[in-house]
C-alpha cells in the first residue's frame, strides 16, 4: 500500500509540474504576442490621456474619434459586453499604477450596480491571474473558481474557451483602428418585452467604485462618472433607476476633480431612433452623444 | 434533462411498485404471476408513455383530427421529462421480467432494490444494467481496493477525453451546421455528418466509461456499453457493438419473445422481429418521427442483410479478405454515418435536405479561396477558429481509431500494455493534458441525458 500511495504521489507531482511548465510557458508567449486592449494594459503599454472603462455601454457609445478630435485627448475605450465594475476595476488600477501621461479617467455608469456573478471574456484576462488586484477582485466575482484557477496548475483552463490560442496566433488589432470603440449600427426594440423590474444595488460594489474615485483624484487625474442615455421608456423599466443614479452623483466631489455628468434623460433618450436597446445607443446615437459629451468634457479639462 | 425534486416520487412509486411486484411473481403460481408481471410492466411503461409520449401523441392525433376536418383538439401538457426515466424504467422491466422467467430471485431488501434502480453512475444514461449482473454486488462487502481504482480511473480519464476533447470540440462544428445547413455546401455538409458520428459515439462512450469507471473506483462492475463499433462489418454486427445494453435489452425482452410467438411464420418473423424491434428502438431515443425513422432504416437494413446474406457472401468472398473486410466496415459505417443525419437534425424535412446536399457544390472546394470560404462558414465566420476546430476535429478522430484499435476488453489500458512505465505515464499525462488544454468547456450537455 505505502508503495502504491508513494507511486500515486510521484504521479500527481510530476503532472502538476508538467502541467505547470506548460502553462508557464504559454501565459508567457500569450504575453508577449497579445495585442488585446487588456493585455495593452497589463503589459504597461497603454498610455492615452484619456481612458474610458465601463460595460457594453461604454464598448457602444463612445466613440474614441470623436472624443479625441473635439476634446485633443488621445483616448482607450476599454469597455466590453456585461464587464461588471468589479472586473474592470482591476484594470483601472493596473493603468493607475504605471501611468505617466493621463489626465482623465472616465467611468461609465450604467444601472447595474449589483455584484456580478460570472466574468466576461475569462481569456483575455486567464494570463495575470498572478496580479493580486485582478485577482482580488475576480475572486469577488467567481471566489471558488478563482482560487482554485491560481493555486491549482492547469485548472485555469477549464475556465476557457480556448479562445487565448486564436489571441497568441492572430493577435487582434482592433484597438489600432478604433481604440476599443465597436459601435452597433441597427436600432432595435427589444424593450418590448422587457418587464418593470428593480436593478440590486450592492454597497461593497459602491465602496470600491469610491475608493477607485479616490485612488485616480489623488493620482492628480480627473475622474469622471458618466451616465449614459436611456431611452424615456426604459425609465419607466427600472424602477429604481432614479435611486441608483443619485447614488452615483453622490460620489462625485468637484473640490477633488470627481465629476458626475448625467445624460440618462438627455434629449437623445426621446427618439427610437438612437438605440438599438434600451439601456444602449446605436452608432447614429453614440456619435451625438460622444460630441455633446465631448464638450462637457472639454469645460472640465479646463478646470484646475 | 432537468432535475425537478418532485419528480424522485415518480421513481420511488415505480421502485415501490416493481420491488412487490418482484416479491409477489415469486412467490405467486400460474396465472398470477403473469397478472403481476403485466401490473408492473403496465405500471412502469404508462409513466415512460405519459412523461415521454403523450404529447407527441397528442400533437399527431391533432394533426391528423385537422386534416380530416375534425374539430377536436387534445390538450398538449407542460411536461417536463424526468431525468434518465428511459434508462431506469427499461433497468426497472428487466427485473421483473427476469424474476418472472425464473432467472433471478426476488431482491428482499428495499434500499438495495432501489440502489438497483438508482445507482449514480448509470442513472442518468446507462448501461441500462441487468439484476444477474448487477444486484449481487450490492449484497457484497466492498472495501477499497488500489487496482480497481486505478483501473476506474483510467477509464473515467479515457471517458472525459472522448467527452470533453473530441465530442464536444466536434460539437462546435456540429451545432454551427445544423442551426442553418442552408448556409454551406455539400463538403462542409459531408464533414458535419461525419463529425456528428464521432460526435456522437464520443458523447455516449464516453459516459459509460465514465459510469463504469465511477462504479469500478467503488468495486462494482457494470456492463461493456460499446465495443468497437466502428470496426463493425454488417449492420447486424454493429448494433451488437454498439449500445449494447439497449440492444441486448431489446433482443432479450423484445425481439426474441416476437419472433418465439410467430415461429411459424419462418423467415417472415424474423424479418417481422427485426422491423418491430428497431421501430422501438428508434421510438425509445426520443419522441420524433426522426427517431423512428432513425431506428427503421437500420431495422431494413438488417432485414436486408437477413435475406441476402448468402448471395452477398458468394459475391464477397471473390474478393480477398482484407478488401472485403475493408470495404464491409467502409459501406456498414457508412451507412450509419448517413442515418445519423435523422438522428441529429431537427427533423426529417432537415435531415432530407441535408441528405440531398452532401454531393452538391463540390467544384467550389477545387480552389483555395472556396476550401478558405468553407472553413471560415464551419468556423462561424472566422477562419482561425474553423481551421483549428476542424483540425482538432479530424486529427482527434485519428487519434481515438488508432487507440480504439487496440483496446481490448474495454480497458484503455491495454493499448500501452508492455510499455516502460515512462511510456505508459507519458500516455495518461497526455490524455489529461489534453483534456485540459485543448478540451472545451463551454456548457455542453450529455447527448443521451435527454432520453
Amino acid at each position: 500500500m505505502k508503495k502504491n500511495i508513494l507511486r500515486t504521489l510521484l504521479f500527481v507531482s510530476v503532472l502538476l509540474l508538467v502541467i505547470y511548465a506548460l502553462q508557464y510557458a504559454i501565459d508567457a508567449i500569450y504575453k508577449k504576442r497579445a495585442k488585446d486592449k487588456y493585455a495593452l494594459v497589463y503589459n504597461h503599454q497603454a498610455d492615452p490621456d484619456m481612458m474610458i472603462y465601463g460595460a457594453s455601454t461604454a464598448l457602444k457609445e463612445f466613440d474614441t474619434h470623436i472624443i479625441k478630435n473635439i476634446t485633443g485627448y488621445s483616448c482607450y475605450n476599454m469597455g466590453y459586453d456585461g464587464m461588471f465594475f468589479l472586473q474592470y476595476y482591476p484594470t483601472a488600477k493596473e493603468h493607475l499604477s504605471y501611468q505617466k501621461n493621463c489626465k482623465m479617467v472616465i467611468i461609465v455608469c450604467n444601472v447595474f450596480l449589483g455584484k456580478d456573478w460570472v466574468i466576461m471574456a475569462p481569456n483575455f484576462f486567464y494570463a495575470y491571474y498572478n496580479n493580486n488586484t485582478l485577482y482580488n477582485s475576480f475572486r469577488e466575482i467567481m471566489p471558488r473558481e478563482m482560487t482554485l484557477a491560481r493555486y491549482l496548475p492547469g485548472y485555469k483552463l477549464t475556465l476557457l474557451n480556448k479562445a487565448f490560442y486564436r489571441e497568441i496566433a492572430y493577435p487582434l488589432k482592433s484597438i489600432d483602428t478604433n481604440y476599443g470603440y465597436e459601435p452597433i449600427l441597427e436600432s432595435g426594440n427589444d424593450f418590448k418585452d422587457v418587464k418593470p423590474f428593480r436593478e440590486p444595488c450592492d454597497s461593497s460594489v459602491v465602496s470600491k467604485l469610491k475608493s477607485l474615485l479616490n485612488d485616480i483624484s489623488n493620482s492628480g487625474l480627473k475622474a469622471v462618472l458618466v451616465m449614459t442615455p436611456i431611452y424615456e421608456k426604459g425609465h419607466e423599466l427600472i424602477l429604481n433607476a432614479d435611486s441608483i443614479i443619485s447614488v452615483y452623483s453622490t460620489l462625485a466631489d468637484t473640490s477633488r476633480n470627481i465629476y458626475f455628468l448625467d445624460y440618462s434623460k438627455d434629449s437623445l433618450s426621446k427618439s427610437a431612433q438612437y438605440f438599438y436597446t434600451y439601456t444602449h445607443l446605436n452608432k447614429k446615437g453614440s456619435e451625438l452623444f460622444s460630441a455633446a459629451l465631448s464638450t462637457d468634457l472639454l469645460r472640465i479639462k479646463a478646470r484646475r | 434533462m432537468y432535475l425537478i425534486p418532485v419528480y424522485i416520487l415518480i421513481l420511488l412509486f415505480t421502485i415501490i411498485i416493481d420491488y412487490i411486484a418482484g416479491r409477489v411473481i415469486e412467490s405467486a403460481e400460474g396465472g398470477k404471476r403473469k397478472l403481476f408481471l403485466i401490473i408492473s410492466l403496465v405500471a412502469n411503461i404508462g409513466i415512460l408513455a405519459f412523461f415521454k409520449y403523450y404529447n407527441f401523441f397528442a400533437e399527431n392525433v391533432n394533426q391528423l383530427f385537422h386534416l380530416t376536418n375534425i374539430h377536436i383538439n387534445i390538450t398538449l401538457l407542460n411536461i417536463i421529462l424526468p431525468i434518465g426515466l428511459s434508462f431506469h424504467t427499461f433497468q426497472a422491466m428487466s427485473y421483473t421480467i427476469e424474476v418472472y422467467r425464473g432467472n433471478q430471485k426476488a431482491e428482499r431488501h428495499l434500499g438495495v432494490y432501489a440502489l438497483y434502480v438508482m445507482f449514480y453512475p448509470q442513472l442518468v444514461a446507462g448501461p441500462i444494467e441487468r439484476p444477474q449482473n448487477i444486484l449481487h454486488q450490492f449484497h457484497e462487502v466492498k472495501r477499497f481496493n488500489f487496482d480497481n481504482c486505478k483501473e476506474g480511473l483510467k477509464l473515467i480519464l479515457w471517458g472525459f477525453f472522448k467527452k470533453i476533447v473530441i465530442a464536444d470540440r466536434l460539437a462546435i462544428v456540429v451545432n454551427n451546421v445544423y442551426k442553418s445547413p442552408d448556409y454551406f455546401t455539400g463538403p462542409a455538409l459531408l464533414i458535419t455528418v461525419i463529425f456528428f458520428t464521432f460526435q456522437l459515439y464520443c458523447d455516449f462512450s464516453g459516459y459509460s466509461d465514465i459510469a463504469l469507471g465511477t462504479a469500478k473506483v467503488m468495486g462494482y462492475d457494470l456492463m461493456i456499453n460499446f465495443n468497437l463499433p466502428f470496426s463493425s462489418k454488417s449492420v447486424s454486427e454493429f448494433w451488437r457493438r454498439w449500445h449494447i445494453s439497449l440492444s441486448t435489452w431489446l433482443n432479450d425482452y423484445l425481439f426474441t419473445p416476437t419472433i418465439t410467438a410467430l415461429r411459424n411464420w419462418g423467415k417472415s418473423a424474423v424479418a417481422f422481429g427485426v422491423l418491430v424491434t428497431f421501430f422501438i428502438c428508434g421510438f425509445w431515443h426520443g419522441a420524433a418521427w426522426k427517431y423512428v425513422v432513425f431506428g427503421s432504416v437500420h431495422g431494413v437494413a438488417i432485414v436486408y442483410e437477413f435475406y441476402t446474406r448468402k448471395k452477398r457472401k458468394k459475391l464477397f468472398d471473390k474478393l480477398p479478405k482484407w478488401i472485403n473486410n475493408r470495404l464491409s466496415t467502409l459501406l456498414t459505417v457508412s451507412y450509419f454515418v448517413w442515418s445519423a443525419i435523422f438522428f441529429r437534425a431537427k427533423d426529417i424535412r432537415q435531415a432530407l435536405y441535408v441528405m440531398r446536399h452532401l454531393f452538391s457544390g463540390w467544384q467550389k472546394t477545387l480552389s483555395y479561396g472556396g476550401i478558405k470560404e468553407m472553413v471560415t462558414a464551419l468556423g462561424g465566420n472566422d477562419t482561425v477558429y474553423g481551421t483549428f476546430n476542424i483540425a482538432i476535429g479530424f486529427l482527434s478522430i485519428i487519434l481515438l481509431e488508432l487507440i480504439q484499435t487496440k483496446i481490448k476488453d474495454n480497458n484503455p489500458a491495454s493499448v500501452i500494455k508492455g510499455w516502460p512505465k515512462v511510456m505508459r505515464w507519458g500516455f495518461y499525462y497526455f490524455l489529461i493534458i489534453a483534456i485540459l488544454f485543448v478540451g472545451t468547456y463551454d456548457y455542453q450537455e450529455f447527448i443521451y441525458f435527454q432520453f
